[in-house]
């Protein structure tokens, strides 16, 4: 086994640290899933998110015996956090996609070493959002009837309805997410399968490895392939978190039916997604000793698109203000004023503190180049998104149009319960992934070596430019 | 040693009683008795000493019933067999002939010259005054059990489930009373939190929650009987304050000197409409009879700067607001309302009457504090304090705080699900569980929600109502005959709002068919339920139904008359009438383009310009 080299200062724009080989890289992934022992820290983090998931089966249980009645919703407010929290993940899912399929389509190189555990949080974090709309059904059993099925009862879906839309939105989404993920792991796998020690390695990882030799077929097909899904993974980035801001656009309500929704839902989403990876790569590269292949300028690169797409939220934000005084339409206006200056004003400032004033602090390289305070400010975004979803979804029904209906809401222990129990989902199955698959991509780092370029056309060097 | 023994309910009990001509009438039960009970006349028997009349002597109800009328009935029908008088009374209903003579009263001279018919001097104590006052739903308490009357919202004050120490803004700020919206629950659409006050009348002192009332005279309180009893049943046992323990029996209906003490403790009232202005919508409108004169499309004004043609907008309209072309016309039966907010009193009985018609649950204190009322007919309250009578088409809460209102109005507005004919619900629902009927009524299928809720919030109305819990009872087999069979008792998870009462349509629609085709052996001349319009149902001529014949519930309990129910296509209909009239205004529909099948009537007064003046 090759040892992997001393740290060194790295510099700015280094995607992966100097002195590596293919065997160093291989086997600095590979051991952590297959002969390390596995940290403390990994089993200190899983039973926390271990005893989550215990609270969250524990919420959904109740939730299923009495009815939604357990949580805060009322009339007017009839969406409330499980609206909120589903909104909010699918956003958080959507910086994996983005940065595999988009980022892969631009020929970013710097994608490699972070686009595999995206792509997972991605999945999990959509896992968590897919909870959400299931339960807060009034009658969950009987979900499917949201999808078009032959049926003795002759009816359909209602297809006017964006929940409908909704339902192919995210479940599209989902599968093609999986189906990504899944192939860009078939050559970790059998990687993974031939340097098994163990009989249920092979097995387990022989299974998922799906037959793959590495032969030049194997290698052409799945190249074809990857970048088939990509193509097709590229507009579902945009459409989902579009079809999601549809359940609010396309309603009536003061603060919900506005046109500038899909492009800044999507900004949103990308901005939470980032954040949410950064919140995670951190503690990851410190833990497994990551700092070679998730370098600074990964973390600067994913800075700056913070930086971007949080100001596209603030212009978003802007923009809602000043058609509200544009528009001249007086319950857009008193939806301004609610929000502003209503019973909760103090969420609406706290929201635009997290996700407009804070990342302007991202402007300085400083700031970009300190990992912990990057984390910090991610973290701060990520409460911001959270409260920006509170403030449209909560706020816009709490006053609508007639003053006699107008009422408030306060999210119940059991709503409290279910949102953190589905953070406790998404830890379990994020330690379960870094402690079971490579959660970096193997083969993919190694094409970043100058060693790959003797293969000419699938891969460059670390400092070129190149298509994968 | 207290004795507990169950009565039986009127309904299941033998009895008589008198007319107010005191005409007799023999009562029959309507159902054998539910549980193991006494009726009135056994308990009252079972204490009359043996050998006198009525005394119990293991005799049956109905037996103690007879022993009265074979002792008391009319000389007229000493022939007949007992027998025979008893069948024929209960035949007719009414004991023939126990009408009592008219009595002519002579005047009593000089009676309100007398010194106790004099009103109280003014106080000369420093004190409150305090007023003690039925309340509008429990009244003295006899109904403090009936959950429907403690769940409804009082007209004023929007309070339900408890009674309260009214008083003005003014008065509450000198008291020290400051209630807040409560911020964990249902906010302004349920939980209020006040202060309790200690009311001293005398020695005798009573802790009771007090409640500002916008337009309630400074420096008196009013305080609702019917609550505070201890044995009132498990819906109203315990509840709110018993007035009656500083009520004197030489002043009943009042008291003078009050000490009112605010304690430290704060509870939470059950208000349904804590926010009581109209933040200058135009939602209610009302004008005077000068804006009448000078505008009678006036509250139509408020939609549009021009003033509309005849007809426009709402589901009347002629001309649509919408460039699409119609989608459907309604060549059958349309049916819809009109709600004369002239007429309405604010008084609340057509949500009662709906609850009982539509099987409506009761949730209780706490699911209303937390803003999960059933009610599928509400009655905004807004107050006023200044009337715009130059533009003249609405009232607007020019003060900011309700300390510094002046020429304060109270404005009702029943609001039933308006039916719209582009309904935003209907949109929205993911599988077509809300779907509009070919005679234009929004229907809930109850069977096909799976609980969404976005046709609730997509509602600018807020009237649909969702079933956050089980709230239909369907385990208290007592209950079982509460409920209207012709309409389903709702399970948990689903949505269910204003039908129309739906029920009463189909209900006719059948009458009428049978009569239509008891008529078929008629010449065609004589047929009354050919329709006049010929209109057809999938190629078939339809049974008329005539204007009146479907009554909705709130419209049959209106004392006032202010709500009409009919078919919007049949010409002659009262309704259509009122759709066609110059008042009519449809809410929120020129923002919307909702176009209510719900027309509301401004109200137009006639204010007395030397009350004005002052």
């Amino acid at each position: 086994m090759a040892q992997a080299p001393a740290q060194a200062p790295l510099g700015d724009d280094v995607i992966i640290a100097p002195g590596h080989t293919f065997g160093t890289i291989t086997d600095k992934i590979s051991t952590i899933v297959q002969t390390r022992r596995t940290p403390k820290r990994w089993f200190a983090g899983f039973t926390i998110g271990f005893l989550l998931v215990l609270v969250l089966l524990n919420a959904i249980g109740y939730l299923l015996l009495v009815g939604t009645g357990i949580w805060g919703i009322n009339q007017p407010v009839g969406w409330g956090f499980a609206i909120v929290n589903f909104v909010w993940w699918i956003g958080i899912g959507h910086a994996g996609t983005l940065i595999s399929a988009i980022l892969l389509l631009l020929r970013q190189k710097w994608r490699t070493s972070i686009n595999r555990f995206a792509e997972a949080m991605t999945l999990f974090a959509v896992a968590c959002a897919g909870l959400f709309p299931l339960l807060h059904m009034g009658r969950p059993w009987f979900f499917y009837w949201l999808m078009p099925y032959p049926n003795t009862m002759q009816l359909w879906p209602q297809f006017r309805s964006p929940l409908v839309w909704d339902v192919f939105a995210v479940s599209t989404y989902a599968t093609v997410s999986l189906l990504f993920w899944f192939v860009g792991l078939i050559p970790d796998m059998a990687t993974l399968r031939d340097r098994s020690k163990n009989w249920f390695g092979r097995i387990f990882y022989g299974v998922l490895a799906m037959g793959w030799r590495g032969s030049a077929v194997h290698w052409h097909r799945y190249e074809l392939a990857y970048l088939l899904l990509a193509g097709l993974a590229t507009p579902l980035v945009v459409s989902v978190h579009t079809v999601v801001s549809f359940d609010f656009a396309v309603s009536i309500v003061p603060g919900w039916h506005t046109t500038i929704f899909p492009p800044y839902f999507v900004a949103g989403a990308i901005y939470s997604g980032f954040a949410m990876v950064i919140t995670l790569a951190v503690p990851l590269r410190k833990m497994y000793g990551l700092q070679d292949f998730i370098t600074d300028k990964h973390l600067d690169n994913m800075a700056k698109i913070m930086l971007t797409t949080g100001l596209v939220v603030g212009y978003g934000y802007g923009v809602e203000a000043f058609m509200a005084w544009y528009s001249n339409n007086p319950y857009e206006r008193a939806l301004l004023l609610n929000r502003v200056g209503g019973p909760t004003w103090y969420m609406y400032w706290t929201l635009i503190l997290c996700n407009v004033i804070a990342p302007q602090f991202l402007w300085f390289k400083s700031v970009r180049a300190s990992q912990w305070v990057l984390f910090a400010l991610a973290i701060v975004v990520n409460i911001g998104m959270w409260l920006e979803r509170y403030v449209i979804v909560v706020i816009s029904l709490s006053r609508d149009y007639l003053p006699s209906s107008w009422g408030r809401y306060a999210g119940t222990e059991w709503d409290w319960m279910l949102y953190i129990g589905t953070l406790g989902l998404f830890l379990t199955l994020l330690f379960l992934f870094i402690r079971f698959l490579p959660m970096i991509s193997i083969f993919e780092m190694r094409t970043l070596l100058p060693e790959a370029q003797v293969h000419g056309e699938h891969g460059s060097g670390a400092k070129e430019g190149g298509h994968a | 040693m207290p004795l507990a023994c169950s009565s039986a309910h009127f309904l299941e009990e033998w009895s008589d009683g008198i007319a107010h001509d005191g005409t007799a009438s023999i009562c029959q039960p309507l159902i054998a008795p539910l549980y193991i009970s006494r009726s009135l006349h056994e308990v009252l028997g079972a204490v009359t000493p043996a050998g006198s009349e009525g005394s119990y002597e293991d005799r049956s109800p109905m037996e103690l019933v007879q022993a009265y009328w074979r002792a008391n009935r009319p000389a007229a029908t000493a022939k007949q067999a007992f027998d025979d008088f008893w069948a024929t009374a209960l035949h007719d209903g009414v004991v023939a002939g126990t009408r009592r003579p008219t009595v002519t009263p002579a005047l009593v001279k000089g009676l309100f010259g007398r010194p106790e018919m004099q009103p109280p001097a003014a106080s000369s104590d420093k004190g409150y005054e305090l007023t003690f006052a039925p309340d509008p739903g429990v009244y003295d308490g006899r109904f403090a059990n009936n959950g429907w009357l403690q769940e409804w919202p009082r007209p004023i004050t929007r309070l339900s489930w408890d009674n309260a120490a009214l008083m003005s803004p003014a008065t509450a700020e000198k008291v020290g009373v400051k209630p807040a919206i409560g911020t964990w629950k249902g906010g302004e659409h349920g939980e209020t939190i006040t202060s309790v006050v200690e009311l001293k009348v005398g020695t005798k002192t009573l802790k009771v929650p007090a409640w500002v009332v916008p337009g309630h005279a400074d420096d008196a309180v009013t305080l609702y009987l019917g609550y505070g009893r201890t044995h009132a049943g498990h819906v109203g046992k315990e509840r709110g304050a018993n007035a009656n323990r500083i009520r004197q029996a030489r002043a009943a209906s009042f008291a003078t000197g009050v000490t009112v003490t605010r304690t430290n403790e704060r509870v939470s009232l059950a208000c349904q409409q804590a926010h009581h202005s109209m933040e200058g919508r135009d939602i209610v409108r009302s004008g005077t009879v000068k804006d009448y004169a000078e505008d009678k499309h006036f509250p139509a004004r408020a939609d549009h700067p021009h003033s509309p043609k005849e007809g426009e907008g709402g589901a009347s309209g002629k001309h649509s607001l919408s460039l699409l072309p119609e989608t459907f016309q309604y060549t059958g039966y349309k049916w819809g309302m009109a709600i004369d907010l002239g007429a309405c009193i604010g008084c609340g009985a057509c949500v009662v009457a709906c609850q009982a018609e539509n099987n409506i649950p009761v949730v209780g204190k706490d699911q209303v504090l937390r803003g999960r009322e059933m009610h599928w007919l509400r009655i905004d309250r807004y107050f006023a304090s200044h009337r715009e009578t130059s533009s003249g088409h609405s009232s607007e809460d020019k003060g900011g705080k309700t300390g510094e209102l002046t020429g304060l109005e109270v404005h009702f507005q029943p609001l039933p699900c308006q039916h719209c004919e582009y309904a935003p619900c209907e949109l929205v629902c993911p599988v077509e569980a809300t779907a509009h009927g070919d005679e234009g009524t929004n229907d809930m299928v109850y069977n096909r929600c799976v609980g969404t809720r976005y046709c609730q919030n997509n509602c600018p109305y807020k009237v649909r109502r969702f079933n956050f819990l089980q709230y239909g009872d369907y385990e208290t087999s007592s209950l079982r005959g509460l409920y209207n069979p012709d309409v389903t008792v709702r399970t948990r998870g689903v949505m269910e709002k204003c039908t129309f009462c739906i029920q009463r349509i189909a209900y006719a629609r059948i009458e009428a068919s049978k009569e239509a085709l008891d008529e078929m052996a008629l010449p065609p001349k004589q047929r009354k339920r050919v329709d006049p319009y010929g209109r057809t149902d999938h190629g078939q001529a339809i049974a008329y139904i005539r204007d009146g014949e479907v009554v909705s519930a709130c419209q049959a309990s209106c004392p006032t008359e202010a709500i009409v129910f009919g078919d919007l296509n049949d010409e002659a209909s009262k309704v259509r009438k009122l759709h066609d009239a110059s008042l009519k205004y449809y809410l929120l529909d020129a923002m919307l383009n909702t176009r209510p099948r719900v027309a509301y009537l401004a109200s137009v007064t006639n204010p007395n310009p030397e009350l004005e003046a002052k």
